[in-house]
């Protein structure tokens, strides 16, 4: 194995109480075994983008919880730039940047930029260094106007592109991205996914992202691993995911009198735009919404071919 | 060594300023403490009027203030470590070149340190005013506000350990609020121990409390070398004690998050 990140028959099984609300089971307490992460391996390379997508429970956190030091696998061993990241979590903490969507790192009360030279202090890093990292991110993130605002005055989609940069400070060579779009509008997605895609082609940074958004993985991953109950049911590049099955689309108008209409359009047949021209010719249309199918059709799609 | 110690001092830093930014807490806690002071300090002119000993609400109000200030000026750490550790928000540090523990525990002191300090100049002008020339000589003043600062930063280390009896219980409120309750009673934080039966005292010594409050604060009405050096000894040693029972539960800490994450 030679990538950046390898990864060789990882499980996870977490021991769960069982609890029937008895007295027995306060003293007697049963136990039962759930794998959250059942036997995976894979491996990424250097610049690689991969979307680690499955529904709710599927593993993907868990997966990413071993790989960035923070939980120790059942079985398995897995190598991050060469080191087992739950055995060296001091010495990989300096190549990795993780950003947890639902999590904040940043201070609440304080302005962003306070925030900032703290994870410059906590990575050790060099005055100098810092500032021109920094002014580097500031740019390519644009949020030189949000550096004095204290986080709570920030909307979701400025807090979450501070939440990035505040993880790239030490300029990591993998960034763990998990549900990083969580709760936020289309246009802030849009957003987000433009500037992390930007930022990892250019320092060639490693990504592995963890969504339950499909348009997440199509924007900014070059291949997806797709895991369900804790398996890996596919693993290809994105190309391969949308030719077998990533190809309808979903389309619904709302028209001026409020009716909804519909409609599931086969991208290998009918291209969309032909598609809306078609819709917008037949009814009035006062809204749109064009959208990838949700991932249980995708998962449903790959165990019917399989 | 430096490195560690500049991003630890910085947590103290934006601790310290974030809590300074919370004006209005910090306006509530010294109207709290004028209030404290002003019936306290009627209630001792009272009992020294009808007992006929000059002076008694001075002694009393001086020490009722440096008790204040190591108690009320302790932030609520026990709830942040439960809350970091029931949700899981703990897992988030592990992976970051810090001690999480430290990262907390500095910025309890920082948060702490505005409230000392704060309460410590507001309330020495109220009691100033109130009871006029305290009962201690004016060069021993900063040995004795030294020494509340050194049991207020172990204050915030109790609480933060007990914190991390979330491990193992299901609420912290309950024990916090036992633990406050016993630290007013055994600390003499309220009314010095000295008013209290010989026996009462006598199982009050075998508390932290004692150590962490009374033998601290007795300095404003009994101040000696003996009796500073006796408050730095068994303060010393209680800290020991905290650190192993901490050592001991993050080992544990640390452990459950290894297998359970977040």
């Amino acid at each position: 194995m030679s990538g950046i990140i390898e990864v060789k028959q990882l499980t996870k099984k977490f021991r769960l109480k069982k609890s029937n609300g008895g007295i027995k089971s306060v003293f007697r307490p049963e136990y039962k075994t759930v794998t959250a992460v059942d036997r995976i391996s894979f491996e990424i390379g250097r610049g690689e983008r991969v979307a680690f997508i499955g529904p709710n429970g599927a593993g993907k956190s868990t997966t990413i919880k071993m790989l960035s030091s923070i939980l120790y696998p059942t079985s398995g061993t897995a190598l991050v730039k060469g080191l087992v990241p739950w055995e060296n979590r001091r010495k990989v903490a300096r190549d990795i940047g993780t950003v947890f969507g639902q999590r904040s790192q940043l201070w609440y009360n304080l302005p962003v930029q306070d925030s900032f030279a703290l994870m410059g202090k906590i990575y050790d890093l060099e005055e100098v260094a810092f500032k021109r990292r920094l002014s580097r991110l500031v740019r390519l993130f644009a949020i030189r106007d949000l550096l004095s605002s204290p986080t709570r005055a920030l909307s979701l989609g400025q807090r979450m592109r501070c939440e990035i940069v505040a993880s790239l400070l030490h300029k990591p060579q993998i960034l763990f991205l998990d549900e990083p779009t969580i709760g936020l509008d289309v246009t802030a997605k849009e957003i987000i996914r433009d500037l992390v895609k930007k930022q990892a082609l250019e320092e060639e940074t490693t990504l592995l992202l963890t969504s339950h958004d499909t348009d997440d993985m199509e924007k900014v991953c070059n291949r997806v691993i797709v895991i369900n109950k804790g398996r890996i049911i596919f693993d290809d590049s994105l190309n391969r995911l949308k030719e077998s099955y990533l190809n309808k689309k979903y389309i619904e108008i709302t028209t001026d009198s409020g009716e909804k209409v519909r409609q599931v359009v086969n991208t290998k047949e009918t291209p969309v735009r032909k598609a809306l021209d078609e819709l917008v010719k037949k009814y009035h249309v006062a809204d749109l919404t064009v959208e990838n199918p949700p991932m249980e059709e995708i998962i449903k799609e790959i165990y019917g071919r399989d | 060594m430096t490195k560690s110690f500049a991003k630890y001092a910085m947590l103290f830093a934006l601790s310290f300023k974030q809590a300074w930014s919370r004006k209005a807490n910090l306006s509530g806690l010294l109207f709290f403490l004028f209030i404290l002071l002003f019936i306290y300090n009627r209630l001792w002119e009272v009992i020294g009027l009808q007992d006929g000993v000059k002076g008694l609400n001075a002694t009393f109000i001086w020490y009722l203030l440096l008790a204040e200030m190591i108690i009320l000026s302790s932030p609520k750490m026990e709830r942040v470590l439960f809350d970091d550790i029931r949700s899981g928000t703990m897992a988030y540090y592990v992976n970051k070149p810090v001690s999480f523990f430290i990262m907390r525990y500095c910025e309890g002191v920082g948060n702490m340190t505005v409230s000392f300090l704060l309460m410590g100049f507001f309330g020495c002008i109220v009691t100033f005013a109130l009871t006029g020339t305290p009962p201690f000589a004016w060069w021993q003043f900063p040995l004795i506000v030294l020494m509340c600062y050194i049991s207020s930063c172990i204050n915030v280390l109790f609480y933060t350990g007990i914190g991390l009896c979330a491990l193992w219980l299901g609420s912290i409120r309950t024990l916090a609020m036992a633990f406050e309750r016993l630290a007013f009673i055994f600390g003499g934080a309220i009314f010095p121990l000295s008013i209290y039966p010989e026996w009462f005292v006598d199982i009050a010594k075998w508390t932290p409390f004692y150590a962490f409050y009374y033998l601290t604060i007795k300095l404003v009405y009994d101040f000696s070398w003996i009796n500073l050096w006796n408050a730095v000894l068994l303060n010393t040693l209680w800290i020991a004690v905290i650190l192993t029972f901490i050592g001991w539960a993050y080992a544990k800490l640390n452990k459950k998050v290894n297998i359970y994450g977040g």
